[in-house]
């Protein structure tokens, strides 16, 4: 049975950062998480013109989901592709910083990615 | 006076004699140069938490210089939003997130960033677990429908891609092959990023896999007896990794399968009726001329060759004893 755990030593293992306290590990994800978000609302907003924002906000405050869906896919027909790129561009940017790390650190994320 | 408090007192009597309108552009222009700097500051704008000085020295870098780049990135980020004029739409949006629950936004940051960890170590392979794993750990709900809403997914890509194989070849000559490949390329979609992932929590994988059959059965291109192998896949044995990820292809060995959780399918596995409406399926009507397929909705056209499809695929389905017994004992998804 996979536990809470198991999935979360597969995500911090492939971000480098399983090394660290719990805390910190939560406080990490939270946050690249919401990078993760705020890029896929940045594109989004991006391709949907500006007079067409309001209509965004009035869906998303109404929590209709399947109407909000399709209006963005009138400006964004492959939604899924933006959703994939971007969480895929910021993670590897913050891969990236982690791979910088100095190796000589005990916490050193050299392997990051190897999930073993 | 201190030139500072000059400028201030400078800036505070021009802000007096303005509208509020004028107010709010200064602000956000001001905002807007705050966060450039914060960008060019980098560690400077990312100050370390108080408490870092209470972890061990050898943690300290790796915590500190991660956070800094979260906050750099958020600054950039929002410095972004501010240049393109929708700085403030961004923040309202991002308010959903914050008013998460500490733990729904765990599991919201699973979603995502396992999905990019299989991505990135597995190049793929571990897709069709993602969700299956998702459901398991009780990690996704609805949150992705509750932050912005993905649903749907899996029905459009089948449609979108459906069109496209049918201007190449023709309405009514798509070959076998393709539609599956259709078939199986949106189900990998939706698993990632799709409301369909909210679905495993409640329904998991075997539903989807049963789902599949039941309407490649009634749709007529699938047919058990022909292809048994293809059967076997959607049948209550154990699913291999290899042929989840695409039907007949073999897939490359995966590195540490080791720490691949083994999922025991829900309790509540197989609770559609083969005649149902897939489960995950959405109202939304399909885009015009994607109706061959069919695969998210009811069946559409004459009563009477509904009828004659659905009785087809039932004395099918009857007729294959291995499939019967799947349907009440469930698959377990490797």
């Amino acid at each position: 049975m996979p536990t809470r755990e198991s999935l979360q030593k597969v995500i911090l293992k492939y971000l480098g950062i399983d090394g660290l306290p719990e805390e910190d590990q939560k406080e990490i994800v939270e946050g690249l998480t919401e990078n993760v978000l705020r890029g896929i609302v940045i594109a989004m907003l991006g391709q949907v013109p500006h007079e067409m924002h309001p209509e965004f906000r009035r869906l998303r405050e109404a929590g209709d989901n399947e109407a909000l869906t399709k209006f963005l896919r009138q400006y964004i027909p492959d939604l899924e592709a933006l959703v994939q790129d971007e969480t895929k561009r910021t993670v590897d940017e913050f891969r990236q910083v982690v791979m910088s790390i100095p190796t000589s650190s005990p916490l050193s994320p050299k392997h990051a990615g190897e999930v073993s | 006076m201190a030139k500072q408090d000059v400028i201030n007192e400078l800036t505070a009597r021009i802000q007096a004699g303005m509208s509020s309108g004028d107010r709010a552009r200064i602000e956000e222009a001001e905002q807007l140069r705050l966060l450039r700097n914060a960008v060019e500051r980098g560690a400077e704008y990312a100050a370390p938490d108080a408490d870092v000085a209470s972890y061990p020295a050898a943690e300290q870098p790796l915590r500190k210089k991660l956070l800094e780049e979260i906050k750099i990135k958020k600054a950039a980020q929002e410095a972004l939003a501010a240049q393109q004029g929708f700085l403030g739409e961004l923040n309202e949006t991002m308010k959903s997130h914050e008013q998460m629950s500490g733990l729904d936004k765990l599991g919201l940051g699973a979603t995502y960033l396992l999905g990019a960890a299989a991505l990135g170590t597995f190049g793929g392979a571990l897709l069709p677990l993602f969700g299956n794993m998702a459901a398991g750990a009780n990690l996704v709900g609805d949150m992705i429908k509750r932050f912005l809403g993905v649903a749907g997914t899996f029905y459009t890509m089948e449609a979108l891609v459906n069109n496209g194989t049918q201007r190449i070849f023709g309405k009514n000559n798509v070959p076998r092959f393709v539609k599956w490949g259709i078939t199986a390329a949106s189900a990998g979609t939706a698993l990632l990023f799709g409301g369909a992932a909210a679905n495993f929590v409640t329904h998991g994988l075997t539903t989807l896999v049963g789902g599949v059959r039941d309407w490649a059965i009634n749709w007529g291109f699938f047919t058990p007896e022909k292809t048994p192998v293809l059967d076997k896949f959607f049948g209550p044995s154990p699913l291999p990794i290899v042929e989840s990820v695409a039907i007949g292809v073999q897939a490359p060995e995966i590195p540490h399968a080791s720490l691949i959780p083994q999922v025991p399918s829900p309790d509540n596995a197989f609770n559609y009726p083969s005649d149902s409406v897939m489960p995950f399926a959405s109202s939304t009507p399909l885009p015009e001329g994607s109706k061959t397929l069919g695969f998210s909705k009811q069946p559409s056209g004459p009563p009477d060759q509904i009828v004659s499809t659905l009785t087809k695929a039932k004395e099918t389905l009857l007729g294959t004893s291995e499939y019967s017994s799947g349907r009440s004992r469930g698959t377990t998804i490797v």
